[in-house]
């Protein structure tokens, strides 16, 4: 556990610049969001939006295009807006190839000729990928918390701290899949353009099978595979409560990976 | 520490295959405790695959390699807890400081490093603070080697593993590097070293292995292999002598070139019947060039070329 650690702090150490800068932008987004929310509330803006939405839309999307069109909705857009989600995915591959980009470049020769086990260069994967997401998260949730108590206008349809909580834990868990995956078929590979390349692309492609599951009918029978669909944050956002299955399937999918690639990775050759 | 007369390193028909291609084949070995040890063949031979499965970053399709009677991949903890090692392209991160890599690496050793030791091998490799406290990328290749060579020896164990130790150092570093080897070496710590520079193998290593295709070729101890090599043997004269239309005193003996005042000969064996047959001629001088172990590993190189 101490050689995961070592390598753990080695990994944040070498990547600290990258995560501050990403911790920064992220937050600031969220503050970005309560100050633009509270501007359209002020001005009634929202309103006049659900007014100007077309019929078809409202059919195709429901009351959840109204609902999101309001100051909380607005607020807790933060928290699966497609950039952001996107931003946080890069980041769980970038940390899941670490260990196959430490082979490529050969530093794991030097560190495998020390008495540690592979499990802790694994394991230092499982720490940063359970730790740095939830840390770039919970920055968001303490921004958007800070700015809701400081920035939001009176009278204002704040969104409940259970729920942006809510969202920040369906996030993280569904970071904590895309990263457990994105690490077993890291374990399998020889390098990290070759692991990370294709992730991304997946990544891309089982997002948009989970929104074309949620405009057309006949994709829905497939939107199970994606693990976005555990991540339903607008029907959150419309009342629903965190759904502890969601959370279930990702967290043991995540699992499953990590286990894959402990078993992986002690068997290859480096 | 290993009894004198148990090996430090033992490989017992060590094969590993990438695919189809057999990159070491059924190799055989022992290196002896205090030993240093060569090595050597050319590049894609095996001998990189075979270090690696060493320290357990290979996994071997049949045999077994044992260092200190522990077996490299079922006990690889404690035998690279026992193991210093230099890879032979140096590949740290260049956004980290000197300082950082020693730290880091001396953090996952199984001794701790004693500051004292790390600081004389920074002040023999000429590796000043100034330098050790600056960016990898700042670091010319023969820094950078220096800085390997101080991460392996920095926890002071009882068995190196160099790959190609002298790469890229200048001839004052090498020394520097050999004379650190010699202290170790005194200490009773084994070197196991590959290399292509034969005049160092020759220098410093007790015995050699020639690895030829992934088969072992050679190994014997590098007094013996350097007598397997003819000596060249200069015979000047006083005079014009005229040459002669066959010379051969002995078996062993060949006359390789012929000058008015010069012979050359190649002596396998000893020099008496040379000696005995030119003693009548007017001979003014005699130079005699001493085996080299080039001579010899050249020769294993050039079959394993063709």
């Amino acid at each position: 556990m101490s050689a995961a650690l070592t390598l753990a702090r080695h990994s944040l150490r070498r990547s600290r610049a990258l995560l501050i800068v990403m911790l920064g932008v992220l937050a600031v987004f969220e503050v970005l969001l309560v100050v633009a929310a509270g501007t359209l509330q002020e001005s009634g803006t929202f309103g006049s939006f659900a007014a100007f939405v077309p019929p078809f839309m409202r059919q195709m999307f429901g009351d959840s295009l109204l609902v999101f069109m309001s100051f909380a909705g607005i607020v807790c857009f933060g928290y699966f807006h497609p950039m952001i989600v996107a931003a946080l995915a890069g980041l769980v591959i970038a940390i899941a190839t670490e260990p196959v980009a430490e082979i490529e470049t050969r530093f794991l020769d030097v560190v495998l000729a020390r008495p540690l086990p592979r499990a802790a260069v694994v394991g230092r994967s499982v720490l940063l990928l359970a730790l740095l997401p939830a840390l770039v998260i919970g920055a968001m949730l303490a921004a958007t918390a800070l700015s809701l108590h400081w920035l939001a206008p009176r009278g204002a349809g704040v969104p409940t701290a259970r729920l942006i909580v809510s969202l920040g834990v369906n996030l993280w868990a569904l970071l904590l899949c895309i990263g457990g995956v994105s690490l077993a078929v890291a374990a399998a590979s020889h390098r990290r353009g070759a692991a990370a390349g294709p992730l991304g692309l997946a990544a891309l492609a089982l997002f948009l099978v989970d929104y074309l599951a949620r405009i057309w009918k006949p994709a829905a029978s497939v939107a199970w595979l994606s693990p976005f669909h555990y991540d339903d944050a607008m029907a959150m956002v419309m009342g629903r409560p965190l759904p502890a299955s969601h959370i279930e399937v990702l967290v043991i999918t995540a699992l499953a990976g990590i286990a894959v690639a402990f078993v992986l990775f002690s068997r290859r050759d480096l | 520490m290993a009894l004198d007369d148990s090996p430090v390193i033992a490989l017992r028909d060590l094969t590993k295959r990438y695919g189809r291609t057999v990159a070491v084949r059924r190799l055989t070995l022992e290196v002896r405790a205090g030993e240093t040890f060569g090595f050597l063949g050319l590049n894609g031979a095996g001998k990189t695959t075979t270090i690696r499965i060493l320290l357990d970053l290979l996994r071997p399709n049949a045999g077994r390699a044992s260092v200190l009677g522990r077996d490299c991949q079922c006990e690889g903890l404690a035998v690279r807890a026992a193991i210093g090692y230099l890879p032979g392209e140096i590949t740290f991160y260049h956004d980290m400081t000197g300082r950082q890599v020693l730290d880091l690496l001396g953090r996952l050793s199984a001794t701790p490093v004693s500051r004292d030791y790390q600081r004389q091998l920074l002040d023999r490799f000429q590796l000043p603070a100034s330098d050790v406290d600056r960016r990898l990328r700042e670091y010319s290749a023969g820094m950078k080697r220096k800085l390997g060579i101080v991460q392996a020896f920095q926890a002071d164990p009882p068995l190196l593993i160099l790959d190609e130790p002298t790469e890229g150092l200048d001839p004052l570093m090498q020394e520097a590097f050999y004379a650190l080897l010699a202290e170790v070496r005194s200490r009773g710590r084994t070197v196991f070293m590959s290399s292509h520079v034969l005049s160092e193998v020759e220098r410093i290593c007790d015995r050699i292995a020639v690895l030829r295709k992934g088969e072992l070729a050679l190994i014997a101890p590098v007094e013996e292999v350097r007598h397997l090599a003819p000596r060249r043997v200069q015979v000047i004269f006083a005079a014009d002598v005229p040459a002669p239309g066959s010379f051969s005193p002995a078996p062993g003996v060949e006359l390789t070139s012929i000058q008015s005042r010069c012979w050359s000969f190649s002596v396998r064996g000893p020099l008496g019947p040379l000696l005995a047959r030119v003693s009548s001629m007017p001979v003014a001088d005699l130079k005699v060039e001493e085996p080299k172990l080039e001579d010899v590993v050249i020769d294993y190189y050039r079959e394993s070329a063709r």
